[in-house]
């Protein structure tokens, strides 16, 4: 078994449908075994947020299906946003394996171990005899019925299998809507805290570049005052003078000239139009902090995080839920 | 000269808090993307407490309860059960990065053989699932460990650092490089 740290690249992996909880690539459900799934999903989702995510392959190709899975979840979103609380169950019937993970929110209420003994129970025994939809349909029930008491829900499914949704009330209007996948806009939108993070992170680059640029020109700019001919008016450190005339006041008295036995000195020059002494057109380069030096680099994590969460919101949940891996697959 | 009208000093003054704000600027940002880097491994992102850190804390858990349960069926002084209790106390005792992330890798080849040598056992039904859960439990950490992104930010804030004049306003701020868990 390799546990070691190995460099992790993000597969492609299929889309979800347009109903989301479901997607029979492997063609081994049920029709009745799909509407099933989905609107007790549909009930689930929207009195706890959690998704229950079926997904049958017939092969995840060269990538691991821990990895595979990893990736679909953060790339679907499963789950709500609020209680990051879905339940991935990926089925690859072609390598006769499957792998379960669950989301971040749901660590320390439903870890891999319970995963592994679910699985094992009411998954396994079907799989084995490749009665993969009778084994969905139990692996789903007992799943429902772990998940919906844990945000005080009712362990029993509102659906039984068989009946439809037409003859239960209590699905026929939520306001829910599942979102089509094919109509959404193909620019997923970021979650609000990764948008928040980059314009926090934008802001604090820029405003140690702005301090840096301001107190050197505040600073160029007392050294390099316009020249005044004068002996006692030299463009010294002279900041007093400098706030002064940037108040608009005027600058402090003359001290009274020398005697002198020449001819008249011309006039002085008459100072520039500006306001508070500043040299138009001046310099104002920066102190040498180079902004691309300190660039905040991209985002870590090759994933966008709710990827497709712009379809589902009922119940005041939004899809989006994302895992940091750690599921349980087959025993070996 | 009064002091005021003596422009080599102010040009030095000047030079001085300039250089100054850009050390204090550029020395606050690396030390707070130090900081953001290391917090991810001990405390996870915004907080959360899923981190590093607590998978290597859970691994540990699972590592001892797989003893608890061996020392019901299991002789005394048994060296897979004596060898994964020396790998559990080094790990409890291992300090920094790099010291915690040798002291988990140890923790794997004693661990899997622990586990195989209670699965030739005749356990109890609980003890099986309990075994079973617990080597889940165990190997599922590493793959979240693997897929943190605690790395990938510790890299970014070295590669930064590594750069000029950043490594000079680094050494200057104490804002030393961190350690990867690989």
């Amino acid at each position: 078994m390799t546990l070691g740290l190995n460099a992790w690249a993000e597969p492609t992996v299929v889309e979800p449908t347009e109903d989301f909880y479901v997607l029979d690539q492997a063609n081994v459900l049920s029709d009745q075994t799909e509407r099933y799934i989905i609107e007790n999903n549909e009930v689930l989702f929207n009195g706890t947020g959690a998704e229950l995510v079926f997904v049958t392959l017939d092969f995840t190709g060269a990538t691991d299906i821990a990895d595979y899975a990893y990736a679909l979840f953060n790339q679907w979103g499963i789950g709500s946003q609020e209680n990051n609380n879905g339940v991935l169950v990926l089925m690859s019937i072609g390598a006769e394996d499957y792998y379960l993970l669950s989301g971040d929110g749901l660590e320390g209420k439903l870890d891999a171990g319970e995963l592994d003994e679910l699985a094992y129970t009411y998954l396994e025994p079907d799989f084995a005899k490749e009665d993969y939809d009778a084994g969905a349909q139990k692996l789903f029930e007992a799943l429902y019925a772990r998940v919906a008491p844990l945000y005080g829900m009712d362990a029993a499914l509102t659906i039984a299998y068989g009946a439809s949704s037409a003859a239960n009330p209590q699905t026929s209007d939520y306001g829910y809507t599942q979102g089509n996948w094919a109509d959404e806009s193909p620019a997923q939108e970021m979650p609000e805290d990764i948008r928040r993070e980059e314009r926090e992170r934008e802001d604090e680059e820029g405003g140690s570049a702005l301090a840096v640029i301001v107190v050197a020109v505040i600073l160029l700019l007392i050294l390099f005052r316009p020249f005044r001919p004068r002996r006692h008016m030299g463009g010294g450190f002279g900041a007093g003078m400098f706030w002064g005339s940037m108040l608009g006041r005027a600058s402090r008295p003359r001290p009274p000239r020398p005697p002198h036995h020449g001819p008249a000195a011309p006039p002085p020059p008459p100072r520039p139009g500006n306001f508070g002494g500043f040299n138009r057109g001046g310099s104002s380069r920066g102190g040498g902090f180079s902004r691309g030096g300190f660039s905040g680099g991209g985002r870590s994590g090759g994933f966008s995080r709710g990827g497709f969460s712009g379809g589902g919101r009922s119940g005041g949940f939004s899809r989006g839920g994302s895992s940091r891996g750690g599921g349980a697959g087959r025993r070996k | 000269m009064r002091f005021r009208e003596n422009r080599i000093l102010a040009c030095f003054v000047a030079l001085v808090v300039v250089l100054v704000t850009i050390l204090a600027s550029g020395g606050g940002r690396l030390g707070a993307q130090r900081a953001a880097a290391e917090e991810l491994f001990y405390h996870g992102k915004n907080g959360s407490g899923q981190c590093i850190q607590s998978d290597i804390n859970a691994r540990l858990d699972a590592a001892c309860n797989l003893i608890t349960v061996a020392g019901r069926y299991m002789q005394s002084g048994d060296e897979k059960v004596a060898a994964l209790e020396a790998a559990t106390q080094a790990l409890q005792s291992a300090q920094g990065i790099s010291a915690l992330y040798e002291a988990n890798q140890a923790l794997d080849e004693p661990t899997e053989a622990l586990y195989q040598a209670l699965n030739a056992l005749s356990l109890s039904d609980r003890d099986e699932s309990l075994v079973q859960k617990q080597y889940v439990n165990f190997t599922s950490r590493a793959d979240s460990i693997r897929r943190d992104s605690y790395n990938e930010s510790a890299r970014q804030y070295n590669q930064e650092r590594a750069g000029m004049p950043a490594s000079l306003i680094a050494s200057l701020t104490g804002n030393e490089p961190l350690q990867l868990f690989d």
